[in-house]
């Protein structure tokens, strides 16, 4: 490894999973969390009733209520990759969300089960004036529903922070 | 509230939508990680989030910076618009008890193997009209045909 790229906290173990296809994770979507999750995104005005309002849904195109565009934000994908990636890349000071790109194709309605098999598409890591390190992770999702159609596509990028204290006793990729 | 239907034909290039605006206090960010189960401390706990965090306050979490500029999205396009894609990237931080605004602007309008397109440019705004969060976003609009 060459000077200046050498890794401050991607360790080998982390890097063996890019590209790697994980375990299905499989969601269950039910009017609960279709009508919970319309309130919170409209709170405190009023929600669209095509998200939560059976009665009005049922005279749309749609003829039910389907799910707002982002309720894919919480679909909870991103654990058994991190459960992965976590043992060996020690502890962070903060993890933040960097980014979002989602492509929807078919609504998503109570009683649908999504699968997706998640995978880790990059790690990068740029050091930090503090003499920190802000790690990039870069994850992809692509959701079929229980009748195989593909409903949508998801990618996702996270950041974590890791000040100069953390960065004590990694054993970074490269070095043994 | 029902929208009115918008169609392609409706459109121009250029075109502002009408902004969707919001003060996110406590209650709209614990709503919304009950909601999306984003339970994280620097969501909800000034404490953790200045002291261990090292942030300046408890932050906004993006999916909901998210869900408002979709908000603004939907609220132009009615029930018969469709989001075909949602980029954004959360440069800047929002925090807690502020008004931030989602907004987007006309980019193209287009037909693509027979469906009718508008391309954005969609971002939220602080209180001082910084961008925090810049994206792009595709719509699929019925036509009048």
């Amino acid at each position: 490894m060459t000077a200046g790229t050498e890794s401050k906290v991607i360790t080998d173990a982390a890097r063996a999973l890019i590209g790697k296809e994980l375990e299905p994770v499989t969601i269950e979507i039910d009017k609960t969390l279709l009508k919970r999750f319309a309130i919170a995104v409209k709170s405190p005005n009023p929600p669209n009733p095509l998200y939560c309002d059976e009665e009005y849904a049922a005279k749309t195109a749609y003829g039910g209520i389907i799910a707002a565009p982002t309720l894919s934000g919480g679909f909870p994908w991103l654990g058994p990759i991190l459960e992965q990636v976590n043992p060996s890349m020690g502890k962070y000071r903060v993890g933040l969300n960097g980014g979002n790109e989602y492509q929807f194709f078919e609504p998503i309605r109570a009683g649908d089960v999504l699968t997706a098999r998640p995978k880790l598409t990059n790690l990068s890591e740029k050091p930090r004036d503090d003499g920190g390190v802000m790690l990039v992770l870069d994850l992809e999702a692509e959701f079929r529903n229980q009748r195989g159609e593909r409903v949508l596509a998801a990618r996702q990028t996270l950041l974590r922070i890791y000040g100069p204290d953390q960065l004590q006793g990694f054993r970074p990729a490269g070095q043994t | 509230m029902t929208t009115q239907q918008l169609h392609w034909e409706d459109v121009r290039d250029g075109q502002d939508v009408p902004p969707y605006s919001q003060k996110v206090g406590y209650m709209e960010l614990n709503r919304f990680a009950g909601a999306n189960n984003e339970l994280v401390p620097i969501h909800m706990d000034p404490d953790y989030a200045k002291d261990v965090a090292t942030l300046p306050d408890v932050i906004v979490m993006g999916n909901l910076k998210l869900a408002y500029i979709a908000n603004a999205l939907t609220d132009w396009a009615g029930d018969g618009g469709w989001i075909q894609k949602l980029y954004v990237e959360y440069r800047k931080m929002d925090l807690v008890n502020k008004t931030i605004t989602a907004k987007a602007k006309v980019t193209k309008k287009y037909e693509q193997d027979g469906k009718h397109l508008v391309d954005l440019e969609v971002w939220v705004e602080n209180e001082d009209g910084e961008v925090t969060t810049p994206g792009r976003a595709t719509l699929l609009l019925p036509s009048r045909g």
